[in-house]
């Protein structure tokens, strides 16, 4: 076991649009807002890109009716441009507050480009990999115990 | 509760802990025994794990037994399977306006 499927998953599509156009509506504020929120139940109500190694963006949902909102921050930790973009997350709401790690691959294929993205769940980055340590001997501690009592 | 968990085992002590529980339940002295560390501090450990609903404590006379929730996983798993859906229905929403413009 190399790695935990508990604290992390692997996405893949291929678009029918250049690395470059992938790139801009992962990048683009005026993009970005278009397809990042596709549950009908939340609107974004502002997002703001700051488009470089470093900077980030930050997106508003809600609030809704009832007065619920919460905000996405994210930092590009890696900026590749049309290649490869990491992004730390932060995701805030009432009594909430989550961390993960975003890795988005661009690869150029015929007719247009793949993206593979990997999520990661972390409390921060330093404890990222003491967490994917831990819960493989973790998980596989659980397989021994299981097979032992069985 | 998952961002709690996630804290509560970003520390090598309490991975460690729970790395231990993993392969039964035993007393708060016998997880301090293999460790330098003091009996007091292990409960300090087991206590955060504790109220990050990852263990759970009994006391049998003197001596307290630790033993890892059976539903530890779960809140971790269901944080991880919501992050899927979210990220699965943007990436599709993405093709959606690449077709688009």
């Amino acid at each position: 076991m190399t790695a935990t499927p508990l604290l992390s998953f692997d996405l893949e599509r291929t678009y029918p649009a250049p690395p470059e156009r992938v790139w801009a509506a992962l990048t683009v504020a005026d993009l970005l807002q278009r397809w990042v929120c596709p549950d009908p139940a939340w609107s974004v109500s502002s997002c703001e890109v700051d488009a470089r190694e470093g900077g980030g963006y930050r997106l508003r949902f809600g609030p809704r009716p009832a007065g619920d909102a919460y905000s996405e921050t994210a930092t590009f930790a890696v900026f590749e441009p049309m290649e490869r973009l990491v992004l730390d997350v932060l995701t805030e709401g009432e009594d909430t507050a989550e961390r993960s790690r975003c890795t988005v691959l661009l690869l150029p294929v015929e007719g247009g480009t793949r993206l593979e993205l990997t999520v990661e769940g972390l409390s921060d980055a330093q404890t990222a990999e003491h967490l994917r340590v831990g819960w493989t001997l973790c998980l596989e501690g659980i397989a021994e115990h299981l097979g032992a009592a069985a | 509760m998952v961002h709690q968990q996630f804290a509560a085992l970003g520390d090598p002590t309490r991975l460690a802990i729970v790395e231990r529980l993993a392969r039964g339940p035993t007393s708060a002295g016998d997880l301090a025994a293999p460790t330098s560390l003091s009996l007091t501090a292990v409960l300090k450990h087991v206590r955060v794990l504790e109220e990050a609903g990852l263990v759970t404590t009994v006391k049998h006379g003197r001596v307290r037994e630790c033993r890892l929730r059976d539903d530890a996983l779960v809140a971790v798993a269901t944080w991880t399977a919501h992050q899927q859906a979210l990220w699965s229905a943007r990436l599709d929403a993405l093709g959606t306006l690449l077709e688009d413009t």
